[in-house]
């Protein structure tokens, strides 16, 4: 009971920080040095969302674990996706802690142009102890080597194994099937417009003509030379279609706005 | 900005307001899709196949609130038809929501039957849970389906499935361009904010209905602003003056 | 059978012009026609212009073709262009993209330097965050940091003068994701502060007129129709422009299978009619 209470309490909190600092004037917003406050509080909601990503990753192996250890039917797919998502993981975590770590070591050396070694390494004492074991006397030769050798690193691990493998699950599978997947748009649009465009009274003969004028205004077809049919086919989206968008979209708006009030002021349980 | 603000206190103050009217004096009108959300459980349920329930791309917030409303009323029906559930969920957060809505206040783990629950995390990305989508659906061989909530290019798709397997299927999404392709492909449509009002409809709650009054006043007061704008800015014009209402309620403060 | 034989037929159909090679002029598109302009008079040369990729591979189709019309559009008038996005999965079309009409541009003389033309800052995560940063910040340059390499902006020709969201002449955003483009409007003020053109794939083309007429957008891009007119515009002003065949070919499948859409609903109402669904 007292943890309800005081989570709604935390939700009044921080759903009326959100609404005063959008609807206060500048100058409050100046004086209360909101400016410096809001990166904070959204990276915190960006960090929360990113834990919740790991509330999915624990349901997908659970759900998914359960299939391959109990060899039920079809274990063999719940497999391939687990192991591509760890693999995948894998993958990206090293090739960025690799590029990253040699990245830092470039950066510190970079500075010392302008700062000496004893001040750096007070900072970065894991990046001098490494600096130091490859290069003992910090000469300027030495120190162009080295840098040298970790672009060249740099360069060789975004070719190396471990990226390629990242770059074949990403690009070489991903974007290919997420592509795909759009593409099914085209014939179950061809499937509804055989299935669904049908004129069967007043309201579907409207619906069908204004479908045609506005597939047939861009297109390359005799009647896109008209430019009566053009203004006709501008005419329908900049009045017909956009008065009933606007409908729908300030209706769902004004519910949502409700509702969300609702939330803020802890009404809503959800039964 | 000075529009925003007053709209913000104005709809605060009316839904305060409406709390306090008796909820027996406000009546629902009722929405096809009542008897539609509940008909297909109960094709499902004499089929012996399961109902799916898709919310779509809905992160969590206010419309997803409104789909669970929808989603408690659905569940405790299929709980007392024997009918599985499936929710394949894209949201990490929302799945925590719908297991303890629907395992504890649905109560389909105080009843024995957790096993006619599946929720099924299947991916953030839009059409890699399309594709997760098809198989489950496909795969469970599902007699119903309700899609409800925000979609976006993959809505045909997922209507689609359920078309081309016989499924009966209700949609709704707050996207209007979405509607389109439910309406092609579902058996009953659920048209925007009527999902708000669904939820408010099912489940008989004293706030729930202030909540469908508040905001058929809120929609009421922006329709005669709207008149209003449209009347000043025609005398403005006739007269040729540099006014509008627009100018008016954009005041920085 | 009869759902494989339409499928069969559609392929067919948008198969037919990319097998044989040959294009349709575009039509007009007043929408298109009307940004093409809008860009044509208001940048000039050294203008500082935002282009967000908000795409991923399922919309690249659609996105991708409007980003590189509109971009080489910039580069040739000089301005100075930043490319950023807040959707992880469009970092590959960041470099492809730019290079592509880097490469295209200097096949015709016409020498674009990355670090001094354009600057891809790569991915940011939360738009939320960066948005309403953008009008906060006095110097973006320090907001924005680094480049997708990691380079430090500073380094660059382009970074080296810090400039405030007064100094952004125009942004462009090319997204088919939902919420995407309320989201810049909410935050960026659009109409008022900043000019804020938008390339979005057909689905949400309805939705996004809601924007242009209200003036929170200031340039619209329909889809594929509207980046096909944008591409002959841009062949009309600088006639010693090689067109982009590929792009005129992808929208002649799209006239084609446009076509064999109406072909299916004739047909569906016709056997309909006749009592034979």
């Amino acid at each position: 009971m007292l943890a309800q209470y005081l989570l709604r309490f935390l939700a009044f909190i921080f759903g009326g920080y959100f609404v005063f600092e959008f609807f206060s004037p500048q100058s409050w917003k100046e004086s209360l040095q909101l400016e410096k406050i809001n990166p904070v509080v959204l990276n915190a909601l960006t960090t929360v969302s990113a834990f919740a990503v790991g509330l999915g990753v624990i349901n997908l192996f659970i759900t998914h674990g359960k299939r391959v250890f109990g060899l039920y039917r079809r274990w063999f797919f719940s497999l391939v996706l687990l192991s591509s998502f760890l693999i995948t993981t894998f993958c990206g975590f090293y090739s960025f802690v690799y590029i990253e770590s040699r990245n830092l070591q470039i950066k510190f050396l970079e500075a010392l142009e302008t700062n000496s070694f004893e001040v750096l390494s007070i900072k970065h004492p894991s990046i001098a102890r490494k600096i130091f074991l490859a290069c003992p006397i910090q000469d300027s030769s030495c120190l162009q080597i080295l840098k040298d050798q970790l672009n060249r690193e740099i360069e060789q691990s975004k070719s190396g194994l471990v990226s390629n493998i990242f770059k074949v699950l990403s690009e070489g599978l991903l974007f290919p099937l997420g592509a795909a997947m759009f593409s099914l748009l085209a014939f179950y649009i061809a499937s509804a417009s055989y299935r669904a465009f049908r004129f069967r009274s007043l309201f579907g003969l409207v619906l069908l003509a204004s479908a045609l004028i506005v597939i047939l205004g861009q297109n390359s077809l005799w009647l896109s030379q008209f430019e009566f049919f053009l203004d006709l086919r501008a005419w329908l989206l900049n009045n017909v279609s956009m008065a009933a968008f606007r409908a729908i979209t300030f209706g769902a708006l004004i519910g949502g706005l409700i509702l969300a009030i609702r939330i803020w002021l802890g009404m809503e349980k959800l039964k | 900005m000075l529009f925003s603000l007053v709209f913000f206190c104005f709809s605060l103050v009316v839904f305060w307001l409406v709390l306090r009217v008796d909820p027996e004096k406000i009546s629902v009108r009722k929405l096809s899709s009542v008897d539609s959300v509940y008909e297909s459980v109960e094709i499902a349920a004499e089929s012996g196949r399961p109902i799916i329930f898709c919310s779509g791309l809905t992160g969590v917030g206010p419309l997803l609130y409104a789909v669970y409303a929808v989603l408690a009323k659905v569940a405790k029906l299929a709980k007392n038809l024997d009918v599985k559930i499936i929710l394949p969920q894209n949201n990490p957060v929302a799945i925590a929501l719908a297991e303890r809505l629907l395992e504890e206040q649905v109560g389909f783990k105080s009843a024995g039957k957790g096993d006619l629950v599946s929720i099924a995390f299947l991916s953030e990305e839009q059409f890699a849970y399309a594709s997760g989508y098809i198989g489950l659906a496909r795969r469970e061989n599902v007699a119903a389906a309700i899609l409800l909530g925000a979609f976006a290019g993959e809505a045909l798709i997922l209507a689609e499935v359920g078309k081309t397997q016989g499924a009966f299927q209700v949609g709704g999404s707050i996207n209007p361009e979405q509607l389109a392709f439910f309406i092609a492909t579902c058996d009953d449509v659920v048209l925007g904010e009527e999902i708000y009002a669904l939820s408010g409809y099912l489940n008989q709650d004293k706030v729930l209905r202030a909540n469908l009054l508040s905001s058929d006043i809120l929609k009421v007061a922006l329709l005669v602003l709207i008149i209003l704008g449209s009347a000043v800015a025609s005398f403005a014009g006739y007269f040729d003056l540099s006014f509008s209402l627009a100018q008016l309620l954009d005041l920085k403060y | 059978m009869k759902l494989l034989a339409i499928y069969a037929g559609l392929i067919l159909a948008v198969g037919v012009p990319i097998f044989f090679s040959f294009y349709v002029r575009p039509p007009l598109n007043l929408a298109a026609d009307s940004f093409f302009k809008n860009v044509e008079e208001t940048i000039n040369q050294g203008d500082i212009t935002f282009l967000s990729f908000d795409f991923g591979p399922g919309t690249v189709a659609e996105n991708g073709p409007q980003a590189q019309v509109v971009l080489e559009h910039l580069l040739r008038k000089k301005a100075k262009v930043f490319i950023l996005s807040f959707y992880a999965l469009s970092q590959p079309f960041l470099v492809s993209i730019s290079k592509a009409v880097e490469q295209k541009l200097q096949k015709e003389g016409v020498f674009v330097t990355y670090g001094q033309d354009y600057v891809i800052i790569g991915f940011k995560p939360s738009p939320e965050l960066f948005l309403q940063s953008v009008l906060g910040a006095k110097d973006l340059i320090e907001l924005m940091g680094r480049d997708f390499r990691g380079t430090p902006l500073k380094d660059f020709e382009i970074g080296q003068s810090p400039f405030d969201y007064t100094a952004i002449k125009a942004w462009f955003q090319f997204s088919g994701l939902a919420d995407m483009l309320q989201t810049y409007i909410r935050f960026l003020e659009t109409g008022k502060k900043l000019k804020l053109y938008h390339g979005c794939t057909s689905i949400t083309v309805p939705e996004s007129y809601i924007y242009l007429d209200s003036g929170q957008i200031s340039g619209l891009l329909e889809g594929l129709a509207g980046s096909s007119w944008y591409e002959s515009l841009l062949s009309k002003y600088f006639p010693t422009r090689e067109p982009n065949q590929r792009l005129l070919l992808q929208f002649t499948s799209l006239t084609f299978g446009q076509l064999y859409i109406i072909f299916l609903i004739i047909l569906g109402n016709l056997l309909s009619f006749f009592g034979r669904d």
